[in-house]
């Protein structure tokens, strides 16, 4: 029989040659050669994802900018000696300069500093948001897309018409009657709470797809119990999408926490938050442009990375791209 | 399985020293699919059983509810949409349509295994076959992972697959085709299951491919003595392996009966047409002769006789009356008014 072995196999000379071609996994079937126990070991689609990324200059750009601003929302110290709070007023609405860099706001506070502190707020909210809503998408998503039936049923319901209410009004409406205090964690709740229904379409449409695989029947027809199928075969498969979404889903809940705060709806001084310090511009475009200008910047480049580094993972993730 | 407490499972292997080599008893089996705009009747009465050692093919073209017949006897039909509206699934006696779901998980796999059609997707792409295979150790066996593993390359020595010890960590897709159902196989073997059912296992394969996989398959059947159930349209196939044959045409079984005996002598004029529809090297012809027609729509069976529409001894009788099964000789059975002319024809 061992002359059944089919020869095209195990035959690439070259193993870089294969990245990206019709056997992108390949190089990994060499390293299995010497394999040492590692059962479990998960995905080649994920090892072939990050191969591919590394050589990617958009995931480089995106990646460099997200590590500098998560850098600035735990330390930003590191970026500036001013501190925010300390303001003179006698310097009010300075020009940039030497001094003050992106100048001084109307109370005469060092805009640089308060630009720089005021990622801690986006970011965290950003991720807050994200990694709750996907979790408990993941969750909702996979037990009504595997099970189905009435399950599905009530949870596609209940998702739809939460769906339905446009995430800035619900923001306004929730946050304005329900909170007197507005910050950090009250905004987060009311868009994760916003949120995570897109996420679950995502996931439960994604189970449903990976659910049809024969690989899933098979697994059924082996005796594997629900809870397993659910982890081991359904989970890895349908979670290339969430990852590229809720990438982007950061992106865009900072934006939206930056238009609730712009409203007067979200965050309060005295908290330091681009979309506060946008909100606080808008009378003076033209007589203080700067006081527009680095928010602005900040967080649309913010923005712009995680939207990024969204389009490269799904470029890395999903084959059919190649 | 090393019993300590008394399950249903338990049970049936404690008859299992008892009874003779009976494994499998199914009776008119009946399965529907509720969906909108109707009800699909994908099995409308299938009866066969099933010895140690013994094979049985079902047969019948797509839509004929073969495949949908092996997925009740696994109990893997989704519900909804799909129900088992009548019949009975005796392995070993025990009736396995009424056994709880925990019971009927460890009958799975354990001693009754499936393989699938298509093992490039039956294979999770994101786990080396080795885990993969090494999992039905963990779940049903509660072994650790180092043995799991030791226990899934001897199972990939067993199938055949060359230096199993350095493939055990590579991925399905970097198999060929014929290997990857050798991991098939090898998974659904893990647990010396008493009955594989294996749905049409060879269809995606090449030819040369085809005869290696089913010659591994009689090898290890003969090896460990399982009943298998063969699932295919292949009429060759099932002349050469098979010993018992059941002919399924719109969920219903038309013929049945010793597989050589049905192949050189059918009493039905599906099983004719099946087999003139076949490429055959000992007579030249210009075209093949297909049959006339297509599968009927499960939603809405024609009446009497299902096959009239396309059957070319069918009459105003067909029509109207469902034939019943005539006992057309020895332990063969056809569902045709006409299988004494069907039977004159082929002579």
């Amino acid at each position: 029989m061992t002359d059944f072995f089919d020869p095209h196999e195990r035959q690439s000379d070259d193993p870089d040659e294969e990245v990206g071609a019709s056997l992108p996994g390949t190089p990994l079937a060499v390293e299995a050669i010497e394999a040492e126990p590692a059962m479990g070991r998960e995905g080649s689609l994920y090892a072939d994802a990050w191969r591919q990324l590394r050589r990617r200059p958009m995931f480089i750009i995106s990646g460099v900018l997200i590590l500098i601003l998560i850098t600035m929302a735990i330390w930003p110290g590191l970026f500036t000696r001013a501190d925010p709070r300390s303001c003179h007023l006698e310097d009010s609405l300075l020009r940039p300069s030497r001094l003050h860099l992106f100048g001084t706001d109307l109370q005469g506070c060092d805009y640089l500093a308060r630009t720089i502190y005021g990622a801690r707020v986006s970011i965290s909210i950003g991720i807050i948001v994200t990694v709750t809503s996907t979790f408990v998408a993941i969750v909702l998503g996979s037990v009504a897309g595997y099970y189905g039936g009435l399950v599905d049923s009530i949870i596609a319901r209940i998702t739809d018409v939460w769906f339905a209410i446009p995430t800035i009004l619900g923001g306004i409406v929730i946050l304005r009657s329900l909170f007197r205090v507005r910050g950090l964690l009250q905004v987060s709740l009311v868009l994760i709470v916003l949120g995570w229904p897109t996420m679950l379409r995502l996931v439960r449409s994604a189970v449903l797809s990976v659910r049809e695989m024969d690989y899933v029947d098979s697994a059924r027809a082996l005796g594997v119990s629900d809870l397993r199928i659910i982890r081991r075969h359904i989970l890895p498969n349908s979670l290339a999408p969430v990852i590229v979404y809720a990438t982007i889903t950061v992106g865009v809940i900072i934006s939206a926490e930056a238009a609730l705060s712009f409203l007067g709806v979200g965050l309060q001084l005295p908290s330091i938050s681009w979309g506060l310090m946008i909100s606080t511009a808008q009378n003076r475009i033209l007589t203080a442009p700067h006081l527009l200008l680095f928010p602005g910047l900040f967080l649309s480049t913010t923005v712009f990375s995680f939207i990024l580094m969204g389009d490269a993972l799904r470029d890395a993730l999903d084959p059919r791209l190649r | 399985m090393a019993g300590s407490q008394t399950t249903t499972t338990d049970m049936i292997g404690g008859q299992a020293a008892a009874t003779t080599g009976r494994l499998l008893d199914v009776e008119d089996l009946h399965v529907e699919f509720r969906i909108e705009g109707g009800v699909v009747n994908a099995v409308n009465g299938l009866s066969y059983s099933l010895d140690q050692g013994e094979t049985v093919a079902i047969l019948g073209e797509s839509g004929s509810g073969k495949s949908v017949s092996a997925q009740a006897v696994m109990g893997i039909i989704d519900s909804p949409p799909g129900f088992i509206t009548g019949g009975s699934v005796k392995f070993r006696g025990v009736e396995l349509l009424d056994l709880p779901e925990t019971e009927r998980r460890k009958v799975r796999g354990d001693r009754i295994a499936m393989i699938f059609q298509d093992a490039l997707t039956a294979l999770n792409p994101v786990f080396p076959v080795g885990w993969q295979i090494g999992e039905m150790f963990r779940i049903h066996r509660g072994l650790s992972r180092r043995e799991s593993r030791e226990r899934a390359i001897e199972l990939m020595e067993r199938v055949k697959i060359p230096s199993a010890r350095q493939r055990v960590n590579s991925y399905p897709h970097e198999f060929s085709g014929g290997m990857r159902q050798r991991v098939m196989i090898a998974m659904s073997l893990s647990l010396d299951p008493e009955i594989l059912i294996a749905d049409e296992p060879t269809t995606a394969l090449d030819v040369t491919v085809q005869a290696q996989i089913m010659q591994l398959l009689a090898d290890l059947q003969k090896d460990t003595g399982m009943g298998l159930i063969l699932i295919t349209h292949d009429l060759g196939v099932v002349a050469e392996v098979a010993d018992n044959v059941v002919v399924m045409y719109a969920g219903r079984e038309v013929e049945k009966g010793e597989s050589l005996a049905v192949y050189h002598h059918p009493a039905h004029p599906y099983t004719v047409g099946l087999m003139d529809s076949l490429p055959r090297s000992d007579v030249h012809t210009a075209r093949l002769n297909p049959i006339k027609g297509s599968p009927p729509d499960l939603m809405h069976i024609p009446s009497g006789c299902p096959f009239h529409p396309r059957c070319p001894y069918a009459q105003e009788k067909c029509t109207v009356e469902d034939p019943p099964l005539f006992e057309v000789g020895p332990g063969r059975v056809s569902a045709c008014h006409f299988w004494e002319e069907v039977r004159r024809d082929r002579g």
